[in-house]
């Protein structure tokens, strides 16, 4: 018994890494000795290779700092090669949550990425992803140079504000994954470079980023985008329609502000006698709130006016709905997972449907709208009545 | 044998905790390759012919005689020896592909570039006390193992809910028929391992039991259906048969409470003690098997056939191919020989013989 407890301390003792020389074990680090990556940049390089940027959770005062770029051939080699200049610090992947692509290596490269990212040991599946619309990843997650900078911190505010608004949604790479390798397509949150100068006026003007829209892929590659103001049909589609805002005309020549309160879509094949996808049919619900509605409380009171008013709010969104589906069609791209819906309504016909069957597919898509009171505005009313 | 005893608590404790190593290897990965979305049906359609297995067993063990005791009884003293070497031999190859996908595991989920030997003689070694000791030893191992795996598990499956996405998976269709047959076949055959521990009945101071072991086999297709689902959920079909050992990928992204995450190191290291309790429990039915046929000392069986397992496993494949190749076709294929195979027919002889 005594030559077992003995030989299975030993062995823990050889595995546990306890001093670096007498341990076997070769994986081990010091946790003083890691950068931990927060947020990863992937560029197109100009030799056909790929620039990596990583921005770290705690910023060295060495050399090279906690921001780094660096171009390799590929990305294994462009991450060799950031390891090189993080002094004597070792860059940790495991924790990272943001990955950038600049929008030219989405268009030519991103399925090389999502394939890492789906093999790597170390990088969670869980990390969010983002395209950067008209530039590059490198420029934000680098900044201006700033030491109070860190993209990680705009991500983390981005995502948090975008999934309040509804504005956008941020997929994680494990969505985007799972909807590439069923649908062939996804959507990934775009954001845009911004210059703050005469917007923020405390701090020095410099650079941020602000999410607009979606970039839409098709097997594994940025073909699109999806402007903000059409995100919102997304959104509506996919089932995340937040509180965002928009502006209608009030029917008296002037414009009211309304505000998302939710929403639903049933979509419904239309299949032909032979079997083939005559249309498709999207009936959507829409609810909304006066967000500043007319001092005389008109809209809340005259109900022919409300009705204008939600008839208007119904076309907006069937008018941002269709130019959704046009953009599916103009792809040839089910970002939306309309697939699924199919699949589901009969999959036998779902699965003779040829590959460019959303190219041919007409859409007849509905919108029922229906504005609602705030609590405060029913006070209001009830005051105003009892006058 | 006398003085290694256990009771059926034990026993079932052990096949549990031993069967969590090929479920989570396996499991959902083999069954979506075949049925698709359908899989998650795999583990419900395969509970009446694991039923029907565990009643076979109990029929077979009637007595409290092990599954030894019915070979040498049905095909006589020499052919049933034979049979039992050449079940031993098969056990011996089967436990270095235990050290072998369990060293992959590593190395391919939370250890990347480690050298698999390392983990393949240390395993081994580590195993060696537990193979060379007694059935009772091992069976208390499990039942204080069991809780914490099951915890772990119900975690797991709890912290996943949140990711689930089950959108299109209840769409079935005439054609998942079949492969949805093949899975669940699959999920029997997996399941089925428990029945060498029938060498061990012997050992085994109480009745068969088959309540016991129908709640036994219940629990764990249940948890074969929480890892298809959570998988499927997670993932979706597609991206769920390719990635390598999804059940450890859905643990690498949970996150408690955006307070602790990256437990994917911790649950690996944990399912060790699964990989043990199945090496230890076959290579010690197999000494036991082998000191049957020649009388010889089964520390030094045991001994010799951790060695040669280990070296089995040295010189196995070590690539994803390689791995995959042995985890599903030709271990599956051997143990569905043995137990789908040669066990009936032989039970079928001792019954036309009068002599079972």
């Amino acid at each position: 018994m005594k030559k077992t407890i003995a030989l299975a301390v030993a062995v823990c003792t050889l595995l546990s890494g306890c001093g670096q020389r007498g341990s076997i074990y070769s994986n081990y680090r010091e946790t003083e000795h890691l950068q931990l990556v927060q947020a990863l940049g992937a560029d197109t390089w100009e030799d056909g290779g790929v620039t990596l940027s990583v921005s770290c959770a705690k910023p060295q005062k060495s050399a090279s700092g906690g921001i780094i770029s660096r171009s390799g051939e590929s990305i294994p080699a462009a991450m060799s090669s950031l390891q090189k200049y993080s002094a004597d610090q070792q860059l940790y992947y495991s924790h990272a949550e943001y990955v950038l692509m600049g929008e030219d290596y989405a268009r030519n490269s991103a399925d090389a990425l999502f394939d890492y990212i789906a093999r790597d040991n170390q990088l969670r599946l869980g990390l969010y992803l983002f395209v950067v619309k008209k530039g590059e990843a490198k420029e934000l997650v680098t900044g201006p140079g700033e030491e109070s900078y860190e993209i990680s911190k705009t991500l983390s505010s981005i995502h948090r504000d975008t999934e309040a608004q509804g504005s956008s949604h941020v997929f994680t790479a494990r969505e985007t994954l799972r909807n590439m390798s069923e649908h062939r397509a996804a959507l990934i949150c775009a954001l845009r470079s911004r210059n703050t100068e005469d917007v923020v006026f405390l701090l020095e003007p410099g650079i941020t980023a602000v999410a607009e829209g979606y970039g839409i892929l098709k097997d594994g590659r940025l073909v699109g985008f999806v402007e903000s103001d059409i995100s919102q049909a997304a959104n509506l589609v996919m089932g995340n329609l937040g509180s965002a805002g928009l502006s209608l005309p009030d029917g008296r020549g002037g414009r009211l502000s309304l505000e998302y309160e939710g929403g639903s879509t049933k979509i419904k094949p239309q299949w032909a006698s032979d079997g083939s996808l005559a249309a498709i049919d999207v009936e959507a619900k829409l609810t909304a709130n006066l967000a500043e509605p007319d001092t005389d409380m008109e809209h809340v009171t005259d109900k022919a006016l409300l009705s204008k008013l939600e008839e208007a709010l119904g076309r907006d969104m069937e008018s941002r709905l269709g130019k959704l589906f046009e953009l599916c069609r103009e792809h040839n791209a089910d970002f939306l997972g309309l697939m699924g819906h199919l699949r589901a309504d009969n999959g036998e016909k779902a699965a003779a449907l040829s590959e460019d069957w959303l190219e041919k597919v007409q859409f007849k898509v509905s919108c029922k709208a229906e504005i609602s009171y705030t609590r405060e505005m029913g006070d209001r009313m009830s005051r105003k009545g009892g006058q | 044998m006398g003085q290694d005893k256990l009771n059926r608590r034990q026993m079932i404790a052990a096949a549990f905790v031993a069967l969590l190593s090929p479920v989570a290897r396996r499991f959902p990965s083999s069954l979506v390759t075949v049925s698709g979305t359908a899989s998650y049906l795999a583990a419900p359609i395969a509970a009446l012919p694991l039923l029907l297995l565990i009643v076979f067993m109990a029929r077979l063990l009637r007595g409290g005689r092990g599954l030894g005791e019915v070979f040498e009884l049905s095909l006589g003293r020499v052919l049933g020896r034979i049979c039992i070497f050449i079940i031993s031999i098969w056990l011996v190859f089967y436990c270095g592909f235990i050290l072998r996908s369990a060293a992959y595991r590593f190395s391919s989920t939370a250890y990347p570039g480690a050298a698999p030997w390392l983990f393949i003689v240390l395993s081994a070694l580590a195993c060696l006390p537990l193979a060379s000791g007694s059935y009772s030893a091992l069976a208390r191992t499990a039942v204080l193992i069991r809780p914490l795996l099951l915890a772990v598990l119900g975690a797991v499956f709890i912290f996943s809910l949140s990711d689930c996405d089950f959108t299109g998976l209840f769409a079935l269709e005439e054609r998942d028929a079949l492969p949805l047959l093949q899975s669940s076949f699959t999920v029997l055959n997996t399941l089925s391992v428990v029945c060498y521990l029938g060498f061990a009945e012997g050992h085994c101071g109480e009745e068969f039991g088959i309540r016991r072991y129908f709640i036994w086999a219940f629990v764990l297709l249940a948890i074969t259906e929480f890892i298809c689902l959570s998988c499927l959920g997670v993932f979706g079909a597609e991206l769920t048969v390719k990635l390598n050992y999804p059940f450890f990928m859905l643990v690498r992204d949970i996150s408690i409470f955006n307070s602790f995450s990256r437990m994917e190191a911790l649950v690996i290291a944990l399912w060790m003690f699964a990989d043990a309790l199945h090496f230890s429990l076959l290579l010690h039915v197999a000494a036991g098997n082998i000191r049957r046929c020649f009388g010889w000392d089964s520390k030094l069986i045991a001994a010799s056939g951790c060695a040669l397992a280990a070296g089995a496993a040295l010189a196995m494949p070590g690539d994803m191919l390689g791995v995959g190749l042995f985890s599903e076709k030709i271990v599956p294929f051997g143990n569905a020989v043995i137990i789908f195979g040669l066990l009936p027919l032989t039970a079928l002889v001792g019954w036309l013989r009068r002599k079972l």
